[in-house]
């Protein structure tokens, strides 16, 4: 059980986490034997059945891929009134299977037309652009008599129209279907494409400096979810055999929406639960249907303020006190608790746990680090170029007219004051800023016209002043997508667990492992980013970074808040990142240590290059020692 | 081209509702980057308020529009306390914010139907009767001179108040940096209560104009609230003359979809105007601030 | 040394983000027409310290402030403008979008009851202070370079007609002539009795241009005392430099 469990990547130890979802799934199917079974229960259950299918669908987008397609009521709509008039004009071609796909396309399409456009500017705009949507469609569709306006289209009334399942048989089916698609999400979540999608969520920059492109991410997770959506259509007049502009309304949007709170995003099973709940107190309360709204605006509002992660979250931590909490060390010593950034968080930190002094850094780095030839960009032996390079914010000119040049095999070292535009210039290196003039070349390869993720895929990668790191996810799992940026195996493969799809996802995580064990970040492999120590995350990051095997490593202020013991760590890494054939890229404010590593220095002031050559020169220079360190000698007498 | 006129001044009429409602959504987030979904339901309660004390109770107009103001500020500071502030401190967490406004004016609107029911809200006297005067040929409802005039009243008293005032001023440094003014002794949590009332009187001021103009119903606030929301799209995020002019764009392109296209699929000419918008200039026409990154 | 009560009284403050304490109890007093220095390498814990006595504060923690004999550990930071205390936060924070004009005005936005002619007469100081804003009033304050920003941020926390002002890194990435004119400004300030603390990153700059200084390493104040004095002292520069371990226990001179 153990091997299969890994070969699909699961953690062995996490079956009893699914005690719960087993007992639900068996519960599912022998719902008729204990609440009824009656033609018309039955349809009740399937109608159920198929809203959960699209609470799926948006959890995929919006859980997990941060897409907030709010309407995606309307998209459902629109492939159920796809299937229904496929079925009501071929009544003897179109069964299930067929209304399915149907629902799927149109669906897929209706999702594309509403969620293009708004992309470009926000997912803010999307969720309203969607809402909109969601209000429109039934409103067209009231007056729209090809669609049966306002009484909709009754395919029971059809002549031809004769199902091939029905009663028990039927449910089986849809309860199965609901399963499969809960499945696939499953699969698409722990797969290339899921860990793209939180990737994304997390942090646009995030994604892009690991060479993730960030719209056809997004562009992808409408899709999944239009389609799945159109699909539940489909499942939806199949089961009913019927579809009006009532069947589907902005108020219907709402609802799921409130189930997907209370359930809780970002996890399998809540938005299916959290549905559950809320569509039972729909039903439960019809002879007070008046009053609903009260109390789903009530219960929506106390989620959304004091538990935005919904109820699965904490289910989660009490599975993981029940049977996964690391053994707390008596008298361990204090540590260096993480500061906590407050980056772009997908939901809030309830839930996860604090940084403990079990967490920080306890195991030594392997005793000789290896070798981390690049990949990525390899295919050329040219330098990384910064010709020129202009940019100001406003009135204020961040970068002068610089020139730099970041050779393979060689550490490059950029001090300066705050404000001296070192930051500046590496955001300008890795394109998350645009240059106002100049140029960024690697051979005959321009980069400056690019976007960030380009750079990536180009070779270069790099850390952030403030790590950023999936805090939900777990230290191997930060490192593992950077290694699919070259590990490559199409989405489908890894999503279905094709042989070779399996066979790259292992590989992947293979390799992150053996760079996490490098950095001595082992036995944090497994521990949720959130809980890290600041020094710990810093150096998670520069193991993702590294994992992209990229030609260029810039990193910003790596040494901040480390430790003695991590600084020596981030001094080794980038002299054997340099003896693998790396171009390094060290910002930093710690000058004894770029002097002591550097092959070559380069010092800014207002944006102006200052003073560039070896430390050894640096230390003679009287300039450097005027300017910038603001004492009248150099740091030794020239010799 | 009398019906060309018709419907250019009745969408004008129209298009001034939505410029209001998209007003108050720019005075609130102007001062908290939250965009308050919940607006067009306000209205929607404005309205009801409205059509009890004129039809049922016959009040006389300003006692009415006291009223009005009354039960829609209220209502705002409410929300204020209940939905928004506990998001505005926070750091920028995901949907939360959004989730909790539309919330709250889920519960606004399942109220306003215990209290009224169902049925469509009668038409309601207006402020200046029901006569029309002559404008270029046609005949213009006074009512209609009365929304647009309202609008661009309060688009100038807002742009007066931005510029002109001590706490005008601050709640534009408050949108700029909250740390900085909080540094000179802004009190930034005072100051969004204050942009919740002022953006509850400009719904009050909506509500008014709009009762006699439109019949509605008490679930329409949801629509407003969204028209409202393709007004500023249109015009452009923080612009407030984007909003006067994304709102008229609005109503004008959906009387002449009426008049041109058909007007049973009225609602597809907002669709279509936020997508072309949308596609060809993203930020709007006037646009310039951008929403809480969602 | 001013002979007068210290405006200014730190004791055993505390500060930090979530759980990590970037301020681990320090203790320092700011006097009438005197400048205090406060310097030491990045990551130290100058910025949180000011920030923390702005009123900003980060958590809940043991130590005191006392602004002019009355204590403002647990007042807002409205309540502590009104006390007399301003702070100008690094990086030449102004209303970008809002004019020169308008960023001072809202400097005096507590005091906006005491009338236009009061708030004007204030602004006038400022700009004999730094002229070159008189010049740029009506501009976008965005559109300034950083020097003239900072200058619209020091401009900014006058208004407020503090007695006591806090500096973080006021002259960082400027160059040499803006320096000049921003200390000979707070010079000028410091004549006419304002208690003024600086964090400053250059030590010679520091030293220069004040009467004490206090070094910070890992959260504590480890070196204190006049600063002509210790400009004499080889172990301030290496400590700021990293080049040397913090002595203990901490010494002052």
């Amino acid at each position: 059980m153990n091997d299969i469990a890994s070969r699909l990547g699961l953690d062995s130890r996490a079956w009893v986490r699914w005690a719960v979802p087993a007992i639900l799934i068996i519960a599912l199917y022998i719902v008729p034997q204990l609440a009824g079974s009656t033609a018309f229960r039955m349809g009740e259950y399937e109608e159920v059945l198929s809203f959960l299918v699209i609470a799926v669908a948006l959890n995929i987008a919006m859980g997990y891929g941060g897409q907030y397609i709010l309407g995606i009521t309307a998209v459902f709509a629109v492939g159920a009134y796809g299937a229904i008039l496929a079925a009501k004009y071929h009544p003897h071609d179109v069964g299930l299977v067929a209304m399915c796909i149907i629902g799927g396309l149109v669906g897929a399409v209706g999702g594309l037309i509403i969620g293009l456009p708004a992309l470009r500017v926000g997912g803010f705009y999307l969720a309203l652009v969607s809402l909109f949507a969601a209000l429109a469609i039934p409103t067209v569709a009231q007056q729209w008599a090809f669609v049966g306006a306002d009484t909709g289209i009754p395919l029971y009334a059809v002549s031809g129209f004769a199902p091939k399942l029905s009663g028990e048989e039927l449910y089986v089916i849809v309860a199965s279907l609901v399963l499969l698609a809960t499945a696939f999400s499953w699969a698409l979540v722990h797969s290339r494409v899921g860990h793209r999608f939180v990737a994304l969520h997390t942090s646009e920059q995030l994604a892009t400096s690991i060479g993730i492109r960030a719209y056809r991410t997004k562009l992808l997770a409408i899709l999944i979810s239009s389609a799945m959506a159109g699909v539940a259509g489909g499942l939806y007049v199949y089961t009913q055999q019927f579809f009006a502009p009532g069947s589907s309304s902005v108020q219907f949007a709402v609802l799921l929406l409130a189930g997907m709170t209370i359930g809780g995003m970002g996890t399998i099973t809540g938005p299916l639960i959290g549905s559950v709940i809320i569509l039972g107190i729909n039903q439960f309360f019809t002879s007070f249907q008046q009053y609903n709204g009260i109390v789903f605006g009530v219960l929506l509002l106390l989620f959304a303020v004091f538990l935005p992660n919904g109820l699965m979250a904490r289910v989660a931590v009490l599975s993981d006190r029940l049977g996964l909490k690391p053994p707390r060390t008596p008298g361990a010593p204090a540590g260096r608790p993480a500061a906590v950034t407050p980056d772009h968080v997908p939901g809030s930190l309830d839930g996860v746990p604090e940084p403990t002094a079990a967490t920080a850094l306890a195991a030594k780095p392997a005793a000789r680090l290896p070798t981390w030839t690049p990949i990525i960009g390899a295919d050329e032996s040219s330098p990384l170029v910064v010709t020129g390079a202009k940019r100001a914010f406003g009135g204020v000119t961040a970068v002068d007219d610089i020139d730099l040049t970041v050779t393979r095999g060689q550490i490059h070292g950029l001090i300066g004051s705050n404000g001296s535009g070192k930051t500046t210039l590496l955001n300008l290196i890795s394109r998350f800023y645009s240059l106002d003039g100049g140029q960024i070349t690697i051979g005959s390869t321009r980069l400056d016209n690019r976007p960030p993720d380009a750079v990536a895929r180009a070779g270069i990668a790099r850390t952030f002043q403030s790590p950023k790191l999936m805090l939900r996810e777990s230290a191997l799992e930060n490192v593992i997508p950077a290694v699919e940026l070259r590990v490559r195996c199409s989405g489908a493969e890894s999503i279905l667990r094709l042989p070779r799809g399996i066979r790259v996802n292992r590989q992947a995580r293979t390799e992150a492992l053996e760079i996490l064990e490098a950095l001595g970040l082992h036995h944090v492999m497994d521990q949720k980013a959130a809980a890290l120590p600041h020094g710990t995350r810093r150096l998670v990051e520069m193991a993702r970074a590294i994992a992209l095997r990229p030609s260029f490593v810039l990193l910003d202020e790596p040494a901040a808040g480390l430790s003695p013991v991590e600084l020596e760590l981030v001094a080794e890494v980038c002299q054997n990142l340099a003896r693998s054939g790396v171009g390094v890229l060290l910002i930093e404010h710690n000058v004894p240590m770029v002097l002591s590593i550097a092959d070559t220095v380069t010092c800014l002031h207002q944006g102006r290059r200052l003073f560039q050559g070896t430390p050894a020169e640096l230390r003679t220079d009287s300039t450097v020692a005027s300017v910038f360190l603001g004492i009248d000698e150099p740091l030794e007498a020239s010799s | 081209m009398t019906l060309f006129l018709t419907a250019l001044f009745a969408g004008l009429a129209v298009g001034s509702v939505y410029g209001l409602i998209a007003l108050s959504y720019t005075v609130v987030f102007n001062s908290t980057a939250i965009f308050n979904i919940a607006q067009g339901d306000l209205m929607m309660a404005g309205v009801l308020v409205s059509y009890f004390c004129l039809d049922r109770w016959h009040l006389p107009q300003l006692v009415t529009l006291l009223m009005i103001v009354g039960v829609v500020v209220t209502l705002s500071l409410v929300e204020e306390r209940v939905a928004v502030r506990p998001f505005v401190a926070r750091p920028v967490v995901g949907l939360g914010w959004f989730i909790a406004t539309l919330a709250f004016s889920l519960v606004i609107e399942t109220v306003a139907s215990i209290i009224y029911g169902q049925n469509p809200v009668v038409p309601i006297p207006g402020a200046l009767g029901n006569g029309t005067i002559q404008v270029a040929g046609v005949h213009v409802a006074t009512k209609f001179i009365l929304a647009f005039a309202v609008m661009i009243v309060v688009m100038v008293a807002l742009e007066v108040f931005y510029k002109r005032t001590w706490l005008g001023t601050a709640m534009r440094g408050v949108a700029e940096d909250r740390e900085v003014a909080a540094l000179r002794g802004i009190d930034a949590l005072r100051i969004s209560r204050l942009a919740f009332i002022i953006a509850g009187l400009v719904t009050a001021l909506a509500a008014f104009v709009v009762a006699p103009i439109v019949s509605a119903d008490v679930t329409v606030g949801l629509t407003y609230g969204l028209k409202g929301f393709i007004a500023l799209a249109a015009g452009g995020f923080g612009s407030l003359r984007g909003c006067v002019l994304g709102g008229l764009l609005l109503g004008v392109a959906e009387q002449m979809f009426d008049l041109y296209v058909s007007s049973n699929y009225e609602i597809l000419a907002g669709l279509i105007l936020v997508l072309i918008v949308l596609a060809v200039r993203p930020s709007g026409l006037f646009g310039t601030r951008a929403v809480r990154e969602v | 040394m001013s002979t007068s009560d210290p405006l200014l009284v730190v004791n055993d403050l505390h500060a930090g983000y979530g759980s990590l304490q970037a301020v681990a109890g320090i203790s320092f007093e700011v006097g009438a027409a005197e400048t205090v220095a406060l310097i030491g390498r990045n990551g130290a814990g100058k910025t949180t310290s000011l920030l923390a006595i702005a009123g900003l504060r980060y958590g809940r923690f043991p130590g005191s402030v006392k602004l002019g004999g009355t204590d403002i550990s647990r007042a807002s930071s409205r309540q502590i403008v009104d006390g007399g205390l301003a702070h100008v936060p690094e990086g030449h924070r102004i209303f970008a979008s809002l004019t020169v004009e308008e960023n001072l005005r809202l400097g005096a936005y507590t005091r906006r009851r005491s009338g236009r002619k009061a708030v004007a007469a204030t602004m006038e100081r400022v700009f004999d202070l730094f002229p070159i804003l008189r010049t740029y009033s009506s501009r976008n304050a965005g559109f300034l370079s950083g020097g003239e920003q900072q200058m619209v941020a020091i401009g900014q926390a006058l208004m407020a007609e503090p007695q006591v002002l806090m500096l973080d890194e006021p002259t960082s990435g400027l160059a040499p002539i803006v320096i000049r004119t921003i200390y000979d400004a707070i010079g000028q300030l410091r004549e006419q009795g304002l208690a003024i603390l600086v964090v400053e990153q250059s030590v010679p700059r520091a030293l220069a241009n004040s009467n004490r200084c206090y070094v910070m390493e890992r959260g504590r104040i480890v070196i204190s005392g006049e600063s002509a004095i210790l400009a004499q002292d080889e172990h301030v520069f290496a400590i700021v430099r990293g080049t040397e371990e913090v002595p203990s226990p901490a010494r002052t001179s």
